[in-house]
């Protein structure tokens, strides 16, 4: 027998108890790992984005439409190195319940701007130009959907319906965009502007926003100051800032999700903290006399508080390394269940380290009262408990 | 038996305050055991006895005076030193066992060793088995067996770590007569054969009768002693 196997079988003196607590700590562990898991996810998207990468949008609101004559002139400005423009579709397969991330691109340069990001075929690639009603498909969608290479599906919009009165945009699927890293999402597909512009019935003309490559980050601010300079005054003045920060925007349209996350984990480790630590007080208080026993029987204060922070520590360890593991599963459900809408949700090594120390402190946390009010109390008042 | 004394208390003053009076347990009380006796102390409810045993074995502490025990000045000592004194030479056994409920007997007579870092703990803890008569019992959690034999476990757990002076408070308190008497028995063999000095707080005058000496203990002061054996 040791210390160890004394606070194991502290642990299991009342084992709904600790059930009960363990499965307390597990629920807070594993919020914490799905939320940090979904937070993390969409800073690493926008951080994987290149660096010297700009993107404009309209001053309005990035949900305003552009004139395409914008792209033009952005194309002719002074440090673009390439450009490109995108345009929002709002598309759902078959029902609007089964929304699918549907881009019009400038189907020629596309992969000029964002080839840093994606990877296809040169089949593929080939392909996608010459046929107008092609599509490249993200790799994780074409999964979720079941989707292949020659496949065709109809994507309809909730924006746009066609001019012959069709709701849906029949796209023939050419190839498949592949992330080059897993920061890079493959959730959605892209097909040609110059075919929506053919059939829309409103909106002729207009782009969503123009992404371009400065070939050198250090050039950013010079070229998103000529730009936005070039429209100012303009009917559709535009605002251009970096790809990463426009990602940031673009996520933070769900709200300050780090702010959101940090709150809500916040008031579960609290509420958690309050329940494990009263609970923990109680279960050490009905052990006063026991503790009165072992002092006389020449346990150190020293030994009694390793016993006690360790128990409390113990149950920390245990609930977080379940709500980790129970976080991991549920991040793999979403994985399976929304395809690519969750393929960026990683419970990283950085989250695991970070629920390590959190499970540390809230163990320290939880026992340090009882075990500090073990360690003091003296052992005739301790003995004279019943 | 051997006149030197494992006990000696020198001018021992003990009170407590209540209602803003101090009340005196003990006023410059001195006292003497030797060792190999086998003393029982009696007397009426808060006379004072538990207090006394208290401050033999390092549990509390007087408000002046000295306290010498098994050649050591105690009441000088700093906690941690009490505390690993009194793991070496003092053996406790209390009214109602007070044994750990989630430990086998076996474990439970390990604990004083456990703090000690002692070797061979398995060996000392079935000797100390043994000699309770319990070898068969060493894997019985406490509420598999009766109130005698977890005292014997309890008596168990006070010598495995071989000290000085064994203190008993009370011990046969929760017993039938005839466990009581098993413990008393005991009581006297490890007196006896293996000279260990005990003093036992009793309120049983049969119990009493198993000791060498009885001291009546009244308000602080002994107020009679005599001679069982």
């Amino acid at each position: 027998m040791n210390v160890l196997s004394l606070i194991w079988k502290n642990l299991l003196r009342s084992k709904v108890r600790s059930a009960l607590m363990i499965a307390s700590i597990m629920i807070a562990f594993g919020m914490f790992g799905v939320l940090s898991a979904f937070e993390r996810g969409l800073s690493a998207r926008a951080d994987a984005a290149a660096a010297d990468r700009l993107v404009v949008v309209n001053k309005i609101d990035y949900v305003q439409p552009l004139p395409l004559g914008h792209y033009q002139r952005v194309c002719a400005v002074n440090g673009v190195q390439s450009a490109t423009h995108l345009s929002w579709f709002g598309g759902y397969f078959q029902e609007p319940k089964n929304t699918v991330t549907a881009m019009a691109v400038d189907a020629e340069t596309y992969l000029t701007v964002y080839g840093s990001d994606y990877v296809v075929a040169d089949d593929a690639n080939k392909a996608f130009l010459r046929e107008r009603t092609s599509a490249l498909v993200g790799a994780e969608l074409a999964r979720k959907w079941g989707w292949k290479v020659g496949d065709q599906i109809p994507i309809s919009s909730d924006i746009y319906f066609q001019k012959n009165g069709s709701l849906s945009w029949t796209l023939t699927i050419v190839g498949l965009l592949q992330g080059r890293t897993a920061n890079n999402p493959t959730n959605f597909l892209v097909f040609h502007y110059a075919y929506l512009n053919e059939t829309r019935t409103f909106g002729k003309d207009t782009i969503g926003w123009i992404a371009l490559l400065t070939g050198a980050p250090e050039r950013i601010d010079e070229v998103a100051r000529m730009i936005d300079g070039m429209f100012a005054n303009s009917t559709n003045e535009t605002s251009t800032d970096t790809d990463r920060a426009f990602n940031r925007a673009f996520g933070a349209q769900y709200g300050n999700v780090g702010l959101i996350v940090t709150l809500v984990i916040g008031a579960a480790f609290a509420t958690i903290l309050m329940i494990v630590g009263n609970t923990m007080v109680m279960a050490i208080r009905e052990r006063t006399r026991e503790i009165g026993v072992l002092k006389t029987l020449g346990f150190s204060r020293r030994t009694l508080l390793n016993l006690m922070l360790g128990e409390a520590c113990a149950l920390a360890l245990a609930g977080g390394v379940l709500g980790m593991i129970a976080a991991e599963a549920a991040i793999l459900c979403l994985h399976f269940a929304g395809a690519g809408a969750f393929s960026q949700l990683t419970l990283s090594l950085a989250i695991v380290g970070e629920a390590l120390a959190i499970m540390a402190v809230f163990g320290i946390l939880t026992g340090l009262t009882p075990a500090l009010r073990a360690m003091n109390i003296g052992i005739a008042q301790a003995l004279k408990r019943s | 038996m051997s006149h030197e004394a494992v006990v000696n208390l020198i001018d021992i003053s003990k009170g407590y305050v209540k209602g803003g009076e101090r009340i005196a347990i003990f006023d410059r009380m001195n006292f003497q055991i030797s060792h190999g006796d086998f003393i029982a102390i009696m007397g009426p409810s808060g006379s004072g006895k538990s207090t006394l045993l208290n401050l033999l074995g390092g549990i509390d502490r007087a408000d002046s005076g000295e306290v010498h025990v098994a050649g050591t000045r105690i009441d000088t000592l700093s906690e941690s030193r009490l505390t690993r004194w009194r793991a070496r030479h003092i053996g406790f056994v209390f009214q109602s066992y007070n044994l750990l409920p989630i430990l086998t007997a076996a474990q439970n007579i390990e604990l004083p060793l456990l703090c000690q870092g002692t070797g061979d703990r398995n060996k000392r803890v079935a000797a100390a088995l043994r000699i309770v008569n319990l070898s068969e019992r060493g894997r019985h959690y406490p509420n598999e067996m009766s109130g005698g034999q977890q005292q014997r476990v309890a008596i168990a757990r006070a010598i495995v770590s071989d000290p000085d002076l064994l203190l008993c408070d009370e011990p046969t308190g929760d017993l039938d007569r005839a466990s009581a008497n098993d413990i008393l028995s005991m009581l006297r063999l490890l007196n006896g054969d293996f000279r260990k000095t005990v003093v036992m707080v009793t309120h049983d005058p049969a119990a009493a009768e198993y000791a060498n000496r009885t001291l009546h203990l009244d308000k602080g002061q002994f107020v009679e002693r005599s001679l069982a054996a």
